[in-house]
C-alpha cells in the first residue's frame, strides 16, 4: 500500500479506480457523475472490495470510494437488527449527522494521513461528506427494505459488512 | 484390454492404496472405482492415562482410523499423519496401514502386491521407508510407489475424451488440487519435470473454512458442532465456478433474483437430530474463485492458477510445450466445482493469445495458434487410484514391482526407482 498524502477534492468527481492486478475483472467507473452516482457505485463494488487484501490507490477519487465503503459497512451494522424501515432510517440518520473531524491527528479521523487538512476548505469537504453520508442513507435503507419490511438479501450484506475493509473500521469521520 | 493379459497374475490380487492429506482412497484393481475413501485421520490412544483402564484393551490396538476416529474424538487424540501430502508422522502412518489392510480391505499381505503413491518431490528417504514398513512389518509380496500426477494421465490416456488426448500418451499438464495444497505438475513421456513444479498451499480445506466464516458471520443458525460438516457439504454441493470472471456481473444476477442462484439447505442436527434450515448465496461462486484469486483466502498468494500454469509450462523445455497446453488434465476433489473446467480454459487461452499476438506485432511473423484443452474426467475425484488400478491390468507390470525377495537381497534402496511405462491400449 502507498503511503502518499492526498485530498479529497470535492470538485474532481469522477472516480477512476485505476484497476491493479488483483482487482482484474472491474469495468472503469462512469466519468463525471453525480453524488448520488458515486454513492450508488460504491454500493455496486462494495460486496466484492472486502475479499481483496492487497489495494493500489491512485487519486482522491480512490479515497472517497474508500470512505463510503468504511461508512457503509458501518452503517449496515448498525441497523443489522432493526426490522422495522422507521428505525432504521432514524439510526441511519444520526450517523450521517455526526460532525465530521478532518484533522489527521484527531483519533476519530480513520483515514488517517489519507486525508490531508487544508486550512481553508474544511466546511467545503464538511459538507459535501455529509451529503454523500445522506444520499448513502437513503441507498441503504431502500435496498433492505421494502413495503417496511427488511428484505431477503439483508443479511447476506451484513454478513460482508462484518469484514474490515483494508482493516479500516469507522470512528467517527 | 487386450486378450494377452495374464489372467493368472491378475487374479493374485493387487491393491491400490492412495493415501492424501484429506482422504485416503483404497480398492483392489481392476475396479474403476475405490472401494474405501476414508478421511487420513488416527484417533490414538491418549498416554496420560497411566492407570490401565481395562484388562481387556490392548492399548497397542487402542487407535480408529477413517470416519471411526470422529466417534472418539473425547477418549482419543486425533492426529493427521499427512500434511501437504507427505508423511510427517511414519509411527501413525503404519497404524492407519495396518488397519487399512487388514480391518478394511481384509487383504493377506503375503499375497497381495501393494501400488501406493506418493506426490512429486517425495525425498527418496520416504519411499524407503514406505519398503521397509511394507515388506518387514506387512510381509507384502510386492510393492510399487507411483507420482499422483502420471497416475492421472495414465486414467486419463484410457478415456480420451477429445482427439489431442488420443495421441497424448503419458505427457500432458496435471492440476491436483485436493484437501491440503494444490500442485500443477508438467509429466512428459511419464517422467514429472520436477523444476516447473509450482504449488499453491491453499485447496479444499480452506475453501471449506473460508466457507464457514461466511456462513458464521451471516448469523445462520447452524449448530456449533456441525458448522463444519455443513460447510464441506455447501461446497461440495452448491459450489460452482462462473463463467467469465465477472464477479460485479454474478452479484447482479443474484440482485435480479435469477433462478438457481439462491438455495436453501436442510439440516438435522447431529446432536438433538432437531432440523433446520439456512440460506446459501454468494459463497457458492466465491469459494471456487479462489482459484483465480487466491488472496481471498490468504493476502500472500497473488497470482491465479491460470498464471501458475503457464508459467509452469513456459519454464518447461521447448518441445514439450505445446503437447502440455494440449493435454491439462484435473484431478483431486477440489477440481470439481461445474464450470472449472472451462473457465480455465478461457484463461489460459487468453494469456496464450495475448502473449502470440505481443510476438507477431514484434516480430511479423505469425505464429502457429496453439489450442488449450482443459478435460474433465468422469472419475476425476479418483482418478489417481484408477490410474493405478489400470496400471495394474498391465502386462508390463507384473515385471517392474518390487518382490520381497528383491527387497530381502538389496535392502529398501530398490524402492528408490520405479519404473514408468506407457499404456497399452
Amino acid at each position: 500500500m502507498q503511503q502518499t498524502i492526498v485530498t479529497i477534492d470535492p470538485s474532481v468527481c469522477h472516480a477512476k479506480l485505476k484497476s491493479d492486478k488483483t482487482l482484474c475483472g472491474l469495468a472503469y467507473f462512469d466519468d463525471q457523475i453525480s453524488q448520488k452516482g458515486i454513492v450508488l457505485e460504491s454500493l455496486e463494488y462494495f460486496r466484492l472490495m472486502t475479499f481483496f487484501k492487497n489495494y493500489n490507490y491512485e487519486g482522491p477519487s480512490d479515497i472517497l470510494l474508500i470512505y463510503l465503503w468504511v461508512v457503509s459497512a458501518h452503517m449496515i451494522k448498525t441497523i443489522e437488527n432493526d426490522q422495522d424501515q422507521q428505525a432504521a432510517a432514524k439510526k441511519l440518520d444520526e450517523i450521517a449527522r455526526e460532525a465530521i473531524p478532518t484533522r489527521s491527528g484527531d483519533k476519530k479521523n480513520f483515514l488517517g494521513g489519507l486525508l490531508k487538512e487544508t486550512p481553508g476548505e474544511t466546511d467545503k469537504i464538511q459538507g459535501y461528506l455529509k451529503g454523500l453520508k445522506d444520499i448513502l442513507a437513503k441507498e441503504i435503507i431502500a435496498k433492505f427494505y421494502k413495503d417496511g419490511k427488511r428484505t431477503f438479501e439483508a443479511k447476506f450484506w451484513t454478513g460482508i459488512a462484518k469484514r474490515k475493509f483494508m482493516g479500516l473500521s469507522y470512528t467517527g469521520l | 484390454m487386450q486378450q494377452t493379459i495374464d489372467q493368472g497374475f491378475y487374479q493374485s490380487k493387487v491393491c491400490v492404496i492412495d493415501n492424501g492429506t484429506g482422504f485416503t482412497k483404497m480398492g483392489w484393481a481392476g475396479n474403476t472405482e475405490p472401494q474405501f475413501d476414508i478421511p487420513t485421520v488416527v484417533a490414538d490412544h491418549q498416554e496420560k492415562q497411566k492407570v490401565q483402564m481395562s484388562k481387556n484393551t490392548n492399548e497397542n490396538l487402542d487407535y480408529y482410523i477413517g470416519y471411526e476416529a470422529y466417534d472418539y474424538t473425547k477418549s482419543h487424540n486425533i492426529f493427521y499423519p499427512m500434511k501437504s501430502g507427505i508423511v510427517e508422522n511414519w509411527d501413525l502412518m503404519e497404524k492407519f496401514w495396518h488397519r487399512s489392510i487388514f480391518d478394511y480391505l481384509r487383504a493377506e499381505p503375503d499375497e497381495t502386491t501393494f501400488i501406493l503413491t506418493e506426490p512429486p518431490m517425495n525425498p527418496p528417504e520416504n519411499r524407503e521407508n514406505i519398503a521397509e514398513i511394507f515388506f518387514e512389518t506387512f510381509n507384502a509380496k510386492g510393492l510399487h510407489i507411483s507420482v499422483q500426477a502420471v497416475l492421472s494421465l495414465f486414467s486419463s490416456a484410457f478415456a480420451p475424451v477429445n482427439e489431442y488426448q488420443k495421441t497424448a500418451g503419458l505427457t500432458g499438464m496435471v492440476l491436483d488440487s485436493g484437501d491440503g495444497v494444490t500442485h500443477c505438475i508438467p509429466v512428459s513421456d511419464g517422467y514429472v519435470i520436477g523444476s516447473c513444479i509450482k504449488h499453491i498451499p491453499l485447496a479444499g480445506r480452506d475453501i471449506t473454512q473460508f466457507i464457514q466464516t461466511l456462513l458464521k458471520d451471516r448469523g445462520e443458525n447452524i449448530p456449533a458442532e456441525d458448522i463444519k460438516k455443513v460447510a464441506r457439504e455447501v461446497k461440495e454441493k452448491y459450489g460452482y465456478c462462473i463463467s467469465d470472471g465477472d464477479l460485479i456481473k454474478e452479484f447482479q444476477a443474484y440482485d435480479r433474483g435469477d433462478k438457481n442462484k439462491f438455495k436453501t439447505y436442510y439440516g438435522k442436527n447431529s446432536v438433538t437430530k432437531e432440523k433446520y434450515t439456512i440460506d446459501i448465496g454468494y459463497e457458492r461462486f466465491l469459494g471456487p474463485e479462489m482459484f483465480f484469486h487466491p488472496e481471498f483466502l490468504d493476502g500472500k498468494w497473488r497470482s491465479p492458477i491460470d498464471e501458475i500454469i503457464d508459467k509452469s509450462i513456459q519454464t518447461s523445455p521447448v518441445d514439450c510445450r505445446k503437447k502440455l497446453y494440449q493435454n491439462i488434465i484435473l484431478s483431486g476433489g477440489s477440481t470439481l466445482f461445474d464450470g472449472f473446467a472451462q473457465r480455465l480454459e478461457q484463461q489460459v487461452q487468453l494469456r496464450i493469445d495475448s502473449r502470440l499476438q505481443k510476438y507477431e506485432q514484434r516480430s511479423g511473423f505469425k505464429p502457429a495458434p496453439i489450442k488449450v484443452n482443459v478435460t474433465q474426467n468422469p472419475f476425476q475425484r479418483y482418478a489417481v487410484w484408477q490410474g493405478g488400478s489400470l496400471m495394474a491390468l498391465q502386462p508390463q507390470f507384473e515385471k517392474v514391482y518390487h518382490t520381497r525377495q528383491e527387497y530381502f537381497e538389496r535392502g529398501p534402496s530398490i524402492a528408490r526407482y520405479n519404473a514408468v511405462f506407457q499404456p497399452q491400449y
